[in-house]
């Protein structure tokens, strides 16, 4: 990769790349319209009932106007496809992945052993399938992630640490967490997290930090910020969809933002950071009982630990289930309408755009009236002058989308790329208040 | 975050399905009107 600071490679991109890339397939039009009139005409015809020689030059013989509304119905459609293109890709690391477990459980009072025990026994929940977590949200000790430089919801100055037991989370044949490994492997990583302050950390942290398996970094316990903890990277991982699971079921204990999501051993997080009780717990399901059943289960269950005489639990002590298909659904609704939202007004464009084909239309039934005539005084019927003059529309039509669809897939997927240096820039920012009240 | 590349195909097809509707549309009336035009007008039109 090229050397670039953040603001020039997206100025690259917006003054060279991009345009470079509109007017390459600007010129890529003619070569567009001429194989779809060679290769896809011949498929349209018989659909239409038209006889094949009578597309043979349907477009070529008026190919400039033809060009033109072509590249018209592309500005519209291709935006479109960009704007569709680049939307779904920007949400996939956000929507919860494939490595998630059914739900998360936290109990804001905290777990007993017993307690524990009777959550695992609860039916509904797979007993084998049910794992407690301490998390602690402590500070990086340096700014490994460059928070400080660059503005970005993952270059923060502190991460999410979850301690879990390894064996049961990573390992075996059947563990809580599929989870993709960039960087060594599940049985690699579970030996080493059984060693003590080891941990498996997500593909972002390592890109961004420059650290990789066996590095160190170190992390300021909230309680005890004068003694860092340092941990070992044991392996590195993909985790789609950390961020909101981890927002949505209230991990984050100091609050805010935090830069990754990083499991350690269960032991070792608790030590390290004087965690008593357990208050969350990452499960699947078996299906026999409903979330609302669970739920109610659960509660029933965090009540145990109430002395008797005490009143009932308050809104702030209820169990809250954080279940993955719920946030994934959700994520997903919003993000439907969003990027419908965006792709409203590349739609207006092509809309308007359209009006282009009436008139190459129109042009070419002008320059072959006497041709019309012709086939009509030789037995062509009404109907088949319509499905013929109908035909070049459609093939017309059809340019525009093989264009736009090659077209809005490459800006799409480049400003996909891109969108990652533009989030990291702070912004322009056009001081209006100071201008009004120098002016004034 | 490295985003991987998502083709939206349900939401692609409805594009390309209202991109094809419009240019049906478009022709419509010049194709309706050129298909009642007399083989004799056209080709006095044409000369």
């Amino acid at each position: 990769m090229v050397p670039l600071g953040d603001d020039y490679r997206y100025l690259v991109y917006a003054l060279i790349g991009y345009p470079s890339m509109v007017l390459g397939f600007v010129c890529l039009a003619p070569l567009a319209v001429l194989g779809a009139e060679r290769f896809l005409a011949p498929l349209l015809a018989p659909l239409l009932r038209i006889d094949r020689r009578f597309l043979a030059a349907q477009l070529s013989g008026n190919l400039w106007r033809t060009i033109g509304t072509t590249v018209a119905l592309t500005v519209g459609l291709g935006l479109y496809v960009s704007t569709q293109t680049w939307g779904y890709s920007m949400l996939k690391p956000f929507t919860p992945g494939d490595w998630l477990p059914d739900m998360i459980v936290g109990f804001p009072s905290g777990l007993s052993d017993d307690q524990l025990m009777a959550v695992r026994k609860t039916p509904g929940v797979a007993a084998d399938q049910c794992l407690p977590m301490v998390v602690e949200q402590p500070k990086l000790a340096s700014d490994l992630l460059g928070a400080e430089k660059v503005f970005s919801a993952v270059r923060q100055d502190n991460v999410l640490l979850v301690g879990v037991d390894p064996e049961q989370a990573f390992g075996g044949e059947h563990p809580l967490f599929h989870m993709d490994f960039k960087e060594g492997s599940p049985a690699d990583a579970v030996a080493r997290l059984k060693q003590g302050r080891q941990c498996i950390v997500p593909d972002h942290f390592v890109k961004y930090s420059g650290l990789g398996v066996g590095d160190r970094f170190a992390v300021l316990p909230p309680d005890n910020p004068d003694q860092p903890v340092e941990y070992t990277i044991a392996g590195v991982v993909t985790l789609p969809g950390w961020h909101w699971m981890s927002k949505l079921s209230g991990m984050r204990s100091q609050g805010g933002r935090s830069g990754a999501m990083i499991f350690a051993n269960f032991d070792q997080v608790r030590s390290d950071f004087n965690l008593q009780k357990t208050r969350f717990l990452w499960l699947n399901t078996d299906g026999a009982a409903s979330k609302e059943q669970l739920q109610a289960s659960f509660q029933a269950i965090a009540e145990t630990s109430v002395p008797p005489g005490r009143p009932p639990a308050g809104p702030e002590q209820a169990v809250r289930i954080t279940a993955t298909e719920d946030v994934r659904s959700a994520i997903r609704n919003r993000a439907d309408g969003m990027i419908w939202g965006m792709s409203q007004l590349p739609l207006i464009t092509l809309g308007v755009t359209s009006l282009g084909v009436i008139n190459t239309v129109l042009a070419s039934i002008r320059a072959r009236r006497w041709e019309m005539g012709v086939l009509r005084a030789i037995g062509t019927t009404r109907f088949g002058l319509f499905r013929l003059i109908i035909a070049e529309a459609i093939l017309i039509g059809i340019v525009a989308c093989l264009l736009s669809f090659v077209f809005g897939v490459a800006a799409g997927w480049c400003s996909t790329g891109v969108t990652q240096y533009v989030v990291s820039s702070a912004g322009w920012m056009l001081p209006w208040s100071s201008r009004g009240s120098k002016s004034a | 975050m490295d985003a991987p590349l998502v083709i939206p195909w349900k939401q692609i097809g409805l594009g390309f399905g209202i991109t094809l509707m419009l240019c049906f549309v478009a022709a419509l009336w010049p194709a309706f009107t050129t298909g009642r035009t007399e083989p004799l007008t056209l080709l006095q039109l044409g000369r």
